[in-house]
């Protein structure tokens, strides 16, 4: 459940990155390239766990969301396969998965999203507040169990994403900072099919 | 001696020496002061926190990486784990026997689960936690100490001459629990292992933890 959860999150939130969200005019996504910082925060910890990555989108459904530091591993979602990658000993090694399963929905959610149809799907519930946070809320009971809220803060730049919030709960939350967009620039070939 | 009881000594030999490779050592006497000194570098004092990348492999082919985040401090361990991309699969905190699970998503979230595994994370860490010392053994000509917990779990602490370490847990005179590491590095009195090596050898799971950050909390 777990990594079907987290699928579904980095599909969604790869083209809200090229996305109004503020609910400006709609932005026509070939691409979406960034680099993240993420934090994690739990209880035990002091200060927030610490990694950095990049990410790849490219529309319809290809996906490569990399993390470099501080160890490597790649995800890739390219026509409906799913390969992941972790590096052990110096070379990324293939991590066996789980068929798409409910993938299928999530495909469905992503055309919506890009036409700007944030409130038409089955997956979340949407708010809005006054300064423009996006707070996506999960209908689903089994995955509400495991994320409360997801926030959205839109960037001072029109059509980007500055930070998406993840809550489990109230003591627990992962925060990605995203840095460096380009909107809609060439994929290099592969990009989705090698690690 | 007649044929027959030549070859039932024979077979009681063979059988012994069969039994000694899964059962304990012979205890010895006290371990030198070098060696007592050695043991107590296996575990960590005081208060540290380490995040390890750890594939968790069940013996089903189909091992899972996650991160884990663990806070020793005295005889207490609080224990998170986490995917790669941040989403918290389980939490719990134990003293000495008590244990409190704080989130717990499937499949970490069986009954036995959060037991098994901080019993686990505490052999890592905190070996000499709730144990008293018994004497000493000698494994491939190294001494080494053994201690005794509460539950009789027998417990061998054995230092290689890399500068490394490793646990041997016996519970009815049979090896259970084998942790291995490598590239160990003397910090604050504890011989930090960048990577570790669990295998429980009745359940056929393997952990394999990678360092990737600690910190010491000076007192």
């Amino acid at each position: 459940m777990a990594w079907r959860l987290l699928l579904m999150i980095l599909l969604v939130l790869s083209p809200l990155m090229g996305r109004a969200a503020a609910g400006g005019q709609p932005v026509q996504i070939t691409s979406v390239k960034a680099r993240f910082l993420q934090e994690k925060q739990v209880p035990i910890l002091a200060h927030p766990l610490r990694s950095e990555g990049r990410f790849v989108f490219q529309a319809p459904t290809s996906l490569r969301w990399e993390y470099t530091r501080p160890l490597h591993s790649v995800l890739l979602l390219h026509q409906g396969r799913i390969r992941s990658f972790i590096e052990r000993d110096g070379h990324l090694e293939e991590k066996s998965h789980p068929g798409p399963g409910s993938m299928e929905v999530v495909l469905e959610q992503i055309s919506d999203w890009l036409k700007g149809r944030f409130a038409d799907n089955n997956l979340f519930r949407v708010d809005r507040s006054h300064d423009g946070l996006v707070i996506l809320r999960p209908r689903d009971t089994t995955m509400q169990a495991i994320i409360s809220r997801i926030e959205l803060r839109p960037g001072a730049r029109p059509g980007l994403i500055d930070t998406v919030t993840i809550f489990e709960g109230s003591d627990a939350w992962t925060r990605l900072t995203f840095s460096q967009a380009e909107l809609n620039q060439p994929v290099a070939a592969g990009c989705f099919t090698k690690p | 001696m007649s044929g027959r009881s030549l070859l039932g000594l024979l077979a009681m030999l063979f059988l012994a020496g069969c039994a000694a490779q899964t059962g304990a050592p012979r205890l010895g006497d006290l371990p030198s002061g070098a060696t007592l000194s050695l043991c107590s570098q296996v575990a960590p004092q005081g208060k540290w926190r380490f995040v390890h990348q750890i594939d968790f492999d069940r013996g089903d082919g189909h091992p899972s990486t996650l991160i884990g985040i663990s806070v020793v401090d005295g005889e207490q361990v609080q224990l998170a784990l986490t995917t790669i991309e941040g989403l918290t699969l389980f939490a719990a905190r134990s003293r000495g026997s008590e244990l409190e699970v704080i989130r717990a998503v499937a499949p970490f979230n069986g009954k036995t689960f959060a037991a098994g595994l901080l019993a686990d994370v505490r052999l890592l860490l905190l070996p000499m936690a709730g144990s008293s010392l018994q004497g000493s053994v000698f494994h491939d000509g190294v001494q080494g100490c053994r201690l005794v917990g509460d539950s009789g779990a027998v417990v061998d602490i054995l230092p290689r001459e890399s500068g490394c370490w490793q646990i041997n847990q016996y519970r009815d005179n049979v090896l259970r629990r084998l942790i291995r590491t490598r590239h160990c590095h003397l910090r604050h009195a504890y011989r930090l292992p960048e990577d570790m090596t669990l295998e429980a050898l009745d359940t056929g799971y393997r952990l394999r933890l990678h360092l990737l950050e600690y910190k010491y909390f000076q007192p």
